[in-house]
């Protein structure tokens, strides 16, 4: 009886650092390109529509859409395709907000994200992630942490924390086609 | 369409994963320990400037060790091994002192507060990386080091009364709560504590009853007293029935034998029965053994219910609270909305009154968070006792009204602001003692710091008996600066707005304490982000007054509404003087001069529509609201004034923190998104433009 208490201090004390190498990731697809996100990242994926609509934040910063009402909360949008330098949404084109919980500049930052359609929810194993490759000075790696292949198509795991914190645009067509070019057999 | 189904789906799954991910996230518990050492660390300064009065005093004394003990048991634990390392030298120290063997003077105060300090630092540098704290906390154990080989005798902690007179047998009932689990406190340490104080003979489970929770006894013997007991339970203390069983050693049968008769006078004793090794012990007291049982369970709880009249939440807690009451009151005022529309006199009544609930709720849900200006005393007793000896200045720091209160997030935005409005005045408001005698006053400086309650604000004064604010001296600076072209005509407002201005540092020769330059512009700063004021006044060789005027509570505010094309905005209630309308067209025709004639005054002003580049139909009339902000008045115009909005702000987070003339967002009744407008930004940038 004793000892059950022992074991419990002994087992949240040093086992809670167990991790599992494989991990759900949300697949969400802008323009051509695959790109995936840890869903322990996501927290709900908002339909714009009647009750949830983005309202424009004057004289916003760049690649800032405006903000959305989020469970009470007022929370930044980003428009996705003008942050990666991809062309933006038309008038009636539809879009989600993924909203994610993101640390960087040292908190907890709770933003949405746009992005044309979320696809999939796969797991990937850790073995999988291929690392970006280190040839081409074009771009910062820094925004894309891993690639993988899968059906034929590469998926890009994306380092959602330095894309939001860094001020810059950042062309992503130019980052996609260069890893994929590396890595393509 | 799969996107749709694909949406609600994965919310749906991945909602609990996600929340159940992060309550069990081990960082918390190291938060957790964070927490609370900085709170001991914060009653450490206080209780060591208290024993800087008094130094004999033993319970000081003993609570100093305490809370060193304490930390450096914890911090173990969590791998903060600098911070065990230190405390651990400075408990030594402190056992001495309470031992009788060491004696405290002015060089282990000062040292100790400075020790203090580097455990502050350590907390956010655990790896000791950076090189200044790595150097200092070399020299404080070499100097922890020094003092304890330099006392008189130094002794053993234990060694007292080892071999000396019979050893005692203690008896601890030991609650295993779930708490302990929950506050990771580990049992591993506190048995190891209790076998280096004696030996420990048995531990056995107590037979459990109902629900309780297992209750451990464990058998205690050696050469100690309760003291020593205590110590070695201190964080599991409040989950313990600490109680002496006998004067000797109740496990050696010859011992026994011979205290038998003395013991057990009575028929009904036997019931302490020796454990043999793996069986467990059925422990119904005896009388005498009961007794002080009884009278400890009292005062436990009469300890208990004292602690209940104030309870610790967490602020998380509270948060959410805020959060619920806040939509409450928007649903409420919704309903409210909706009452007036015909067909629902009927319900009206109880809508009215679920209207008055909910805010009474408000009020009452902000008033918990709440919090005392006094537990910011401390600090700043030590701040101005560590820069008032630095500088070779008396000074006598008086405060007032302390108790009046502010929100925890106001207590904690206008900390910075008071730390530097304080420097200011040690440092450049109050002379040297010379200087004073020199100009007939006490040699001995006063500071004031003083909070009272104004209306539905909060002003909070940090005065000075110094030399006060050399206006002519300003006025040159500010022209080196090329801040002010001449220093004609200006206000004696203006001139100490300059001092406001980044950059702007009158200190003859800049010094540790403050003169970097920066200082006064960051206090205007931070008072702004509270959407406070900061008041200036001064008299020349008589003194300086700072006064800053907060609303107690940031997070709800009463607001007016307006539209601008299809975008609405808030302005605060409490600045908004008068409401009226003009054509259009008027405005227009003055936006390049962006001032319109009002009342006979030619007061600047903002269109939002041109401000925002709004777009959409026009009004004929545009709708002017008369702001006076920080005694200067100007002119917002918007299409539509919607009503009085209490507004519940939210922040808009890190991507948009540097918005100039917007400062934060409400949801209003039906959803939508309304943004605050920054008077205090806007004010400023128009008249920089009229200059």
């Amino acid at each position: 009886m004793a000892s059950l208490l022992l074991i419990q201090v002994i087992s949240t004390t040093y086992f809670k650092m167990e991790t599992k190498s494989k991990e759900s990731y949300l697949l969400f697809k802008l323009q051509d390109e695959l790109f995936a996100v840890s869903v322990h990242k996501v927290l709900e994926i908002i339909e714009t529509g009647e009750e949830h609509t983005i309202t424009a934040l004057p004289k916003a910063p760049e690649a800032i859409s405006g903000v959305v009402n989020f469970r009470g909360n007022v929370i930044p949008v980003v428009n996705t395709r003008l942050k990666f330098d991809l062309v933006d949404y038309s008038e009636n084109e539809k879009f989600v907000v993924i909203v994610l919980s993101l640390n960087f500049n040292n908190q907890d930052n709770i933003i949405g994200a746009q992005s044309d359609k979320v696809v999939d929810v796969i797991e990937i194993s850790e073995e999988e992630i291929k690392p970006v490759p280190e040839v081409g000075q074009s771009y910062n790696s820094n925004y894309i942490h891993g690639v993988i292949h899968r059906n034929g198509k590469f998926i890009m795991l994306i380092n959602l924390e330095e894309v939001m914190a860094s001020r810059e645009i950042i062309e992503l067509q130019k980052i996609a086609s260069e890893v994929k070019e590396t890595l393509e057999p | 369409m799969f996107n749709e189904t694909f949406t609600a789906v994965f919310n749906q799954k991945y909602d609990n994963i996600i929340f159940s991910m992060s309550v069990n996230d081990i960082s918390k518990f190291r938060d957790l320990f964070i927490d609370e050492a900085t709170n001991l660390l914060n009653s450490m300064e206080s209780i060591l400037l208290q024993l800087e009065e008094n130094p004999q005093n033993i319970d000081l004394i003993q609570e100093v060790f305490r809370v060193m003990h304490t930390i450096k048991g914890v911090s173990g634990m969590y791998g903060f091994d600098a911070i065990s390392d230190l405390t651990h030298n400075t408990e030594n120290i402190y056992d001495l002192i309470r031992n009788g063997s060491l004696t405290l003077n002015k060089e282990i105060l000062d040292n100790t507060l400075i020790i203090v300090d580097q455990l502050f630092a350590l907390l956010k540098d655990e790896k000791v990386q950076n090189k200044e704290i790595a150097e200092l906390q070399k020299q404080l154990i070499s100097w922890c080091n020094k003092v304890v080989n330099s006392s008189k005798q130094p002794k053993p902690k234990v060694a007292v009364n080892i071999n000396e007179g019979s050893p005692v047998t203690y008896n601890v009932i030991f609650h295993a709560h779930q708490q302990i689990v929950d506050r990771r406190i580990n049992i591993f340490y506190t048995i190891k504590d209790l076998a280096d104080i004696g030996e420990i003979r048995s531990i056995n489970s107590l037979p459990v009853i109902g629900d309780e929770e297992e209750r451990w006894s464990i058998f205690v013997v050696g050469h100690f007293n309760q003291m020593d007991i205590e110590d070695a339970l201190m964080f599991v203390f409040e989950y313990c029935i600490i109680r002496k069983v006998a004067d000797f050693d109740i496990f050696d049968t010859e011992e026994m034998d011979k205290n038998r008769i003395a013991l057990l006078s009575e028929e009904d004793i036997p019931q302490i029965t020796v454990p043999q090794k793996g069986e467990s012990i059925s422990c119904k007291p005896s009388h005498e053994i009961a007794q002080p049982q009884l009278s400890n369970t009292e005062s436990m709880i009469a300890s208990i219910r004292q602690n209940m009249n104030r309870v610790a939440v967490d602020s998380e807690k509270l948060d959410y609270l805020m959060y619920l009451v806040s939509e409450l009151i928007t649903t409420s005022s919704q309903l409210n909305l909706t009452s007036h529309e015909k067909g629902l006199e009927r319900v009206r009544p109880q809508i009215e009154k679920l209207d008055k609930l909910s805010k009474q709720f408000r009020n009452n849900a902000l008033d918990i968070r709440l919090i005392p200006i006094r537990d910011m005393v401390p600090k700043f007793n030590r701040l101005v006792r560590d820069i008032s000896n630095n500088l070779g200045k008396e000074i006598e720091f008086v405060t007032e009204g302390m108790e009046t209160e502010l929100d925890k997030s106001s207590i904690d935005m206008v900390a910075e602001p008071l730390v530097h409005m304080l420097r200011n005045a040690l440092d450049h408001g109050i002379e040297k003692p010379e200087e004073r005698e020199e100009a007939g006053k006490d040699s001995k400086g006063v500071i004031r710091l003083k909070a009272y309650n104004l209306g539905n604000n909060i002003v909070i004064e940090v005065s000075d008996d110094g030399k006060g604010i050399n206006r002519q001296h300003i006025i040159t600076k500010g022209m080196e600066k090329g801040l002010i072209q001449s220093g004609d005509n200006l206000s004696d407002k203006e001139v100490y707005n300059l001092m406001c201005e980044p950059g702007f540092s009158t200190a003859a020769e800049v010094t540790s304490i403050s003169g970097r330059g920066v200082g006064m512009d960051v206090v205007k700063q931070k008072i702004a982000e509270m959407r406070g004021e900061l008041d200036i006044t001064s008299e020349l060789g008589k003194g300086t007054t700072f006064t800053i005027k907060l609303q107690q509570s940031i997070a709800i505010l009463d607001t007016l509404l307006v539209r601008s094309g299809t975008m609405k905005f808030l302005l605060p209630l409490s600045d908004v003087e008068i409401c009226s309308q003009l054509p259009y067209q008027s405005v227009e025709s003055r936006i390049k001069h962006s001032t319109i004639d009002f009342e006979e005054e030619l007061v600047p002003f903002v269109s939002l529509r041109n401000l925002f580049g709004l777009n959409g139909q026009k009004n004929k009339m545009a709708k002017m609201i008369l702001i006076k902000k920080n005694n200067s008045k100007f002119a917002v115009f918007a299409d539509e004034i919607m009503g009085q909005h209490q507004a519940v702000l939210k922040p808009m987070g890190e991507l948009v923190k540097s918005h100039e003339e917007i400062s934060a967002a409400s949801v209003l009744g039906n959803g939508e998104v309304a943004f605050l407008l920054d008077t205090n930004s806007i004010n400023q940038n128009l008249y920089t433009k009229a200059v």
